[in-house]
């Protein structure tokens, strides 16, 4: 069973091809192991608030960041972002939106649900680095030295 | 003479106004000359009136005293009492009633005198027989003297008769004539009136219809051409968003291809040769063309979608930042730039920042090979029309296909020689005509191109 003590992002994704360029480019900066990837907005609210698939995990191991696809099945990307910004307890968890377009991110924006952060896809490494220093979460530079 | 329905309608009222007004004009006239010639006959009537009764008392006043000279009875003399009493009003009446006429006073004069001879004659003769003068009283009338006046006096007062007859025949003649006459122009104008009504009432119907008819079928066309537009907004609608759906939906395996070349390329790259690190490199090439396709398609159906956000826009200054924004990508030697100062105009400023970094985007690509690539931006307020141009000294193009220009993925220039998707002018000219504006091209092979584009003069609405 993977250490949940040690996750640092969440990446709620459902396209295979998008999730493997994610991670790869993640892993290659040594945060793989610092991940957790779910395919679908139910497992997303499942895994967060330690229910349902995910039972019995602590909700307030809370992740740094969750990076966070919009067309998901089950549940709908824009519904995992109300339940985080609607419980006191995961209100504050810093969330990157991955979009496919700006256009997408005009309408997100538009919903105001507090977005911290916007990465349009594909996600490179180089993007998720400004989008989580955008995020005011600095442990990541400062955890890894670029090559 | 085009008149409009208003104004016939008002023309017939006019005119039947007109009618009434000539028809009462006409009826007030023959009635004051009516009344006039009623005066007049009424008045020859009263001589004639007069003339008899001067005539019957003179009669009566001569018998009388005869008759008083013969048998000396008083009670013979109360004719000639009458007579004494009615010839002073009778008189006086003749001469009121004959005031009229300039010749009849002179007549009526000398009857008066002539009456008062004769009366003061049988005054005379009753005198003298009350004096018991009998007998020269008979020898007077024997004489005859008396009957000579009362002669005279018959004579002038037939003749005045005569000539007072005449008159009354005359005002009666002319009162018939005017009558007459009267009635004609009444009827005949009353005829001509009745025609022109109806005609003009004939006319003013049609013409009504076809007004009513007209309308009818503005209505209609106007109902008809709502719904079309109403048909062509949810087209419109439909087909933006199936575009925007189908460009996203397309992404996702773009992003997918690029991605996996790359790794490809990536992990495997030590194991290519060149001609299989080429091959990936055109994999990765092709899905970035794509890419841009996608992002031009959106782009240019997004524009058709968007309200504009109208504010007065710098020119000079977009103009400015569209430059330096490319220079930044630009590879090579930055091009000589030269930037006159434009007016400003009233649009959407990112949208028209769009059309300068397009323009002259396309004038940096097009003028890349010339030994002295040369930039001109101005422009000019005519006369409330505001012009802009944007010039280069590249490789021009043939006028020829001057119109195919601005075709949604037209070309003129080969993929090889230029590179670019060729929605550029498209999404421009798109942009500019959802601001009212126009563009054309001018250009010749080899001498460079100019982009002319204008905004036309602001209707105050």
């Amino acid at each position: 069973m993977q250490d949940y003590q040690h996750v640092e992002i969440l990446l709620v994704e459902d396209n295979p091809r998008d999730a493997e360029l994610t991670l790869r480019a993640l892993r290659k900066h040594n945060l793989a192991n610092k991940i957790v990837h779910v395919k679908d907005g139910q497992e997303a609210i499942d895994w967060i608030f330690g229910k349902g698939a995910h039972m019995g995990r602590d909700i307030n191991q809370r992740p740094k960041v969750v990076m966070l696809d919009l067309k998901l099945p089950k549940v709908d990307g824009l519904d995992v972002l109300r339940a985080v910004r609607a419980d006191d307890r995961t209100r504050l968890i810093p969330v990157v939106v991955l979009t496919s377009s700006r256009e997408e991110r005009d309408v997100v924006e538009s919903y105001r649900l507090g977005v911290n952060s916007f990465i349009v896809k594909p996600v490179d490494f180089d993007n998720f680095s400004v989008a989580v220093a955008e995020a005011g979460h600095y442990w990541l530079l400062v955890n890894h030295e670029p090559k | 003479m085009k008149l409009t329905i208003e104004r016939k309608i008002q023309a017939s009222f006019g005119f039947g106004l007109l009618v009434l007004v000539l028809l009462g004009a006409v009826a007030w006239s023959l009635a004051k000359r009516s009344l006039e010639t009623a005066v007049l006959v009424d008045r020859a009537n009263a001589v004639l009136v007069d003339k008899r009764e001067i005539l019957v008392s003179v009669l009566n006043l001569e018998t009388s005293v005869r008759g008083f000279v013969i048998t000396d009875a008083e009670s013979f003399l109360e004719p000639y009492h009458q007579a004494m009493e009615a010839l002073p009003p009778a008189l006086r009446n003749l001469r009121e009633h004959g005031r009229s006429q300039p010749d009849w006073s002179r007549r009526v004069e000398r009857i008066t005198d002539l009456v008062r001879v004769r009366v003061e004659r049988a005054e005379g003769m009753v005198r003298l027989c009350r004096e018991g003068q009998g007998d020269l009283v008979r020898n007077q009338i024997k004489a005859g003297g008396g009957q000579q006046i009362t002669a005279e006096i018959r004579a002038e007062l037939l003749q005045l008769e005569r000539e007072a007859r005449g008159q009354l025949n005359t005002h009666l003649a002319n009162m018939h004539r005017q009558t007459r006459l009267t009635m004609t122009t009444v009827t005949s104008g009353l005829l001509v009136a009745l025609v022109m009504l109806v005609v003009a009432g004939m006319r003013v119907t049609h013409d009504l219809t076809q007004r009513r008819l007209a309308e009818m079928a503005l209505a209609d066309s106007n109902r008809r051409l709502e719904e079309q537009a109403v048909r062509l907004r949810d087209a419109n609608r439909e087909l933006e968003a199936f575009s925007y759906s189908v460009s996203h939906d397309l992404r996702a395996p773009l992003r997918g291809i690029d991605g996996f070349s790359r790794m490809l390329a990536e992990d495997y790259g030590p194991q290519l040769d060149e001609e299989g690190l080429r091959l990936v490199g055109v994999i990765r090439g092709e899905a970035r063309r794509m890419g841009l396709l996608i992002d031009d398609l959106l782009n240019f159906s997004r524009v058709g979608r968007q309200q504009l956000q109208l504010a007065q826009v710098d020119m000079t200054a977009l103009a400015g930042e569209a430059w330096a924004e490319l220079l930044r990508h630009h590879e090579g030697n930055a091009p000589e730039l030269v930037l006159h100062p434009m007016p400003p105009v009233r649009g959407d400023r990112p949208l028209l920042r769009q059309v300068f970094i397009n323009l002259i985007g396309n004038a940096l690509k097009f003028s890349f090979d010339q030994e002295k690539p040369r930039i001109e931006i101005g422009g000019a307020n005519h006369g409330g029309v505001r012009h802009y141009f944007v010039r280069d000294n590249g490789v021009g193009f043939d006028p020829q296909h001057a119109h195919k220009l601005f075709g949604v993925f037209q070309r003129l220039h080969s993929e090889a020689e230029f590179e670019g998707v060729g929605v550029g002018l498209a999404l421009v000219q798109r942009i500019l005509h959802r601001h009212g504006a126009t563009i054309r091209a001018e250009g010749r092979p080899n001498e460079g191109a100019v982009f002319h584009f204008e905004f036309p003069e602001k209707k105050e609405s």
